[in-house]
């Protein structure tokens, strides 16, 4: 049996780890509250997951996002999709140089680390789909060339749930690219008095560049290395399984109410998301604590509810929270 | 001489009928001729409609005037057209009516329901009377065409045959079912339960099962685990997985935590306010936190670290034995003192009231 040394796994996890609190610092700087949030832009970075922030306007979204581009020192770019955006609006295009008597490439703005889609859900499809296309493969073609996106590459797209007159709701399939969809809740009452007196002092606070783009790679191979064990693996197997089947688990009255359950990128998505977040509290393994905690974040955008659990009002949220109060734990 | 004639008339109509058959076949040509008599006058005698489709019903009334104290005896029609054998059916014989009688006459009307299911033109069969003094008389009737129902050949478009017709279901009829698969439900149902409830006694199918307290079940069980020397084979995370089951199953059935299906900081925060002594509670922590270590991180703890697991779990769950045979005698304790005050109470209030 191969062993591994827990003491030396959660030193170097200490080690690797110490940037989560500078970024955590920095961003407390900037976002009042919104811990939840804070933690899963993290958890994205770390896993190497694509982030849908969904929540009313004027919850710091975007703010959160500049933040965390601003930490990181990494290339920024926002792109504020509109009805009449177009694919080559987002991943560029050849304009032809009278100077040179040639057809150059124009790189979109895709090409940085962090790109924020600002409500990816009021563009139409196509646009949507160059996106997530190059979201899944890292790469773009433009003509004949295909060019390969920076590392580390995360999208983190917002969307709110108001307002859906002229708009282009995201594909099931489209959706399922999105490791985490964090929904962004109101702050505190105590949070929005601070957020008040924050605007209203003279200078508002800035992050600072703490980190380079290489120091998150380098984390990424951390957070890879972090331990699994079998029974975490049937643990989100379960998990995942009781989404497809919940008659199976004992959970026969789910069965009507989802039309289809999450889909294995769902189990690798876990799986990752889970391997972060335990890097994030300092430990070298996955207990099912970590499993639990991202469980909603990454399930919540992969289950298909049918129309009775939407006449019903039934959620997601809801049915995840059944799966995990009944599959057993390890 | 009036009673002589009516008999004479009964007998006449009684054989009427039968022989009416050949009678008035022999006698249809000839009757034609024979004028009605002097003191009968029809007055009118018309079809309801000149003309009907085929299966058509039409109502064939006469009206006539006679002295008041002249009679007539009608045949049955159905006998006239069956003799005839007129292509017309009667679907209601002859019904007679008087509509008036004044100035020593009377006015009489025959009422006949007829259809027919053969188109044509046809004349109607004579309608046949006897008088007492024993005179045939024949009424004259009227022409009736019977047609189909015309056919446009040139636009004529065929349709498929329709189907049955179904009636809505009454309630009435539905009644007996629903009280009938009302009644098989709760039999059913009567029979579950009766059926669940002998298994759970365990004296449907053999000999009643008696369920061990959660504390003996968890005992055994860790005394199991430790006869089995499993960590002493390297089999520390199986050593583990057993003991801190063990004692999730006993959690639940003792504090009605469902611990099965929590984490260790979820199930330890549920015990936080089940009074368990803090020294326990501590090694239960210390026990589920390694146990996750073992499980989830590989670690492979010390032999003295493992020693120590299946007595601290002993201890555990004696504790929380004899936490629960104090709460018991506690609450015995005080439903005695409780009913001790009301028996106080109620004598008091008996004094007063003397």
């Amino acid at each position: 049996m191969e062993s591994v040394n827990i003491k030396e796994l959660n030193e170097r996890i200490l080690r690797e780890s110490a940037f989560v609190d500078i970024i955590t610092m920095e961003m407390n700087k900037v976002i009042v509250g919104q811990k939840h949030l804070v933690e899963n832009l993290l958890i994205g970075l770390l896993a190497d997951g694509h982030i849908l922030l969904e929540g009313m306007p004027g919850l710091a979204k975007t703010l959160a996002i500049n933040t965390l581009a601003n930490i990181v020192d990494a290339k920024f770019s926002r792109i504020q999709f509109t009805p009449d955006l177009l694919p080559a609006d987002v991943i560029g295009t050849m304009i032809y140089s009278q100077k040179s008597e040639q057809f150059q490439v124009k790189q979109g703005p895709i090409f940085a680390n962090f790109v924020l889609a600002d409500e990816i859900n009021r563009s139409p499809a196509k646009v949507q789909s160059a996106l997530l296309e190059a979201m899944q493969e890292r790469q773009v073609t433009i003509g004949d060339n295909t060019y390969k996106l920076p590392s580390p590459f995360l999208v983190m797209a917002t969307q709110n749930p108001v307002e859906q007159e002229g708009t282009y709701p995201l594909p099931e399939a489209q959706v399922d690219r999105f490791m985490l969809k964090v929904v962004v809740d109101y702050p505190k009452k105590e949070e929005e008095r601070l957020i008040i007196r924050m605007h209203n002092s003279k200078q508002f606070p800035k992050a600072t560049a703490q980190l380079k783009p290489e120091d998150i790679v380098r984390a990424r191979e951390v957070v890879k290395d972090v331990y699994m064990d079998e029974k975490i693996e049937k643990y989100i197997v379960d998990i995942v399984y009781a989404t497809r089947t919940p008659e199976e688990y004992g959970l026969g009255k789910l069965k009507d109410l989802i039309q289809y359950g999450a889909s294995p990128r769902a189990s690798i998505s876990l799986a990752m998301a889970s391997k972060a977040y335990a890097f994030i509290k300092r430990r070298g393994y996955v207990i099912p604590e970590d499993v639990r905690a991202v469980c909603n974040e990454v399930l919540r955008h992969r289950i298909g509810l049918t129309y009775e659990a939407e006449a019903e009002n039934i959620t997601t949220e809801s049915i995840i929270t059944d799966i995990i109060n009944t599959v057993e734990v390890p | 001489m009036k009673r002589y004639s009516f008999i004479v008339l009964l007998f006449a109509l009684m054989f009427l009928g039968a022989g009416v058959k050949g009678f008035a076949q022999e006698q249809q040509e000839a009757v034609l001729e024979i004028p009605l008599p002097q003191w009968l006058q029809v007055k009118k005698s018309q079809l309801s409609k000149d003309s009907i489709l085929v299966g058509e019903q039409v109502v064939w009334s006469t009206q006539m005037e006679l002295p008041q104290d002249q009679e007539l005896m009608f045949a049955p029609y159905a006998s006239v057209v069956e003799a005839e054998k007129a292509p017309v059916d009667v679907i209601h014989d002859i019904v007679l009516d008087t509509l008036a009688i004044r100035n020593g006459m009377k006015e009489l009307e025959v009422k006949l329901l007829l259809t027919s299911f053969d188109s044509g033109y046809y004349k109607l069969p004579f309608m046949v009377a006897l008088t007492p003094q024993g005179d045939t008389i024949y009424l004259d009737s009227p022409f009736l065409d019977v047609t189909n129902t015309p056919v446009d050949t040139a636009n004529f478009v065929m349709h498929p045959i329709k189907g049955q017709m179904r009636y809505p279901v009454t309630f009435r009829e539905v009644l007996p079912w629903a009280v009938l698969a009302i009644a098989l439900a709760v039999l059913g149902y009567l029979l579950y339960r009766y059926i669940r409830h002998r298994r759970e006694q365990g004296s449907l199918f053999g000999k009643p099962v008696v369920q061990d307290p959660p504390h003996i079940v968890a005992l055994r069980e860790l005394d199991r685990i430790r006869g089995e020397q499993l960590w002493q084979n390297g089999e520390e995370k199986l050593f583990y997985t057993g003991v801190t089951d063990a004692l999730r199953e006993y959690i639940e059935a003792r504090y009605e935590v469902s611990a099965m299906e929590k984490t260790t900081s979820e199930i330890m925060a549920d015990l936080s306010d089940k009074k368990i002594e803090p020294r326990y509670y501590k090694e239960l922590d210390e026990l589920f936190k390694t146990a996750d270590l073992v499980k989830f991180a590989k670690y492979v703890p010390g032999n003295e670290e493992n020693e120590e697991v299946i007595p601290m779990a002993v201890r555990f769950v004696n504790a929380a034995f004899e936490q629960q045979l104090q709460e018991a005698a506690q609450k015995e304790a005080a439903q005695k003192e409780a009913s001790r005050n009301e028996a106080a109470q109620a004598g008091q209030n008996e004094k007063v009231e003397e």
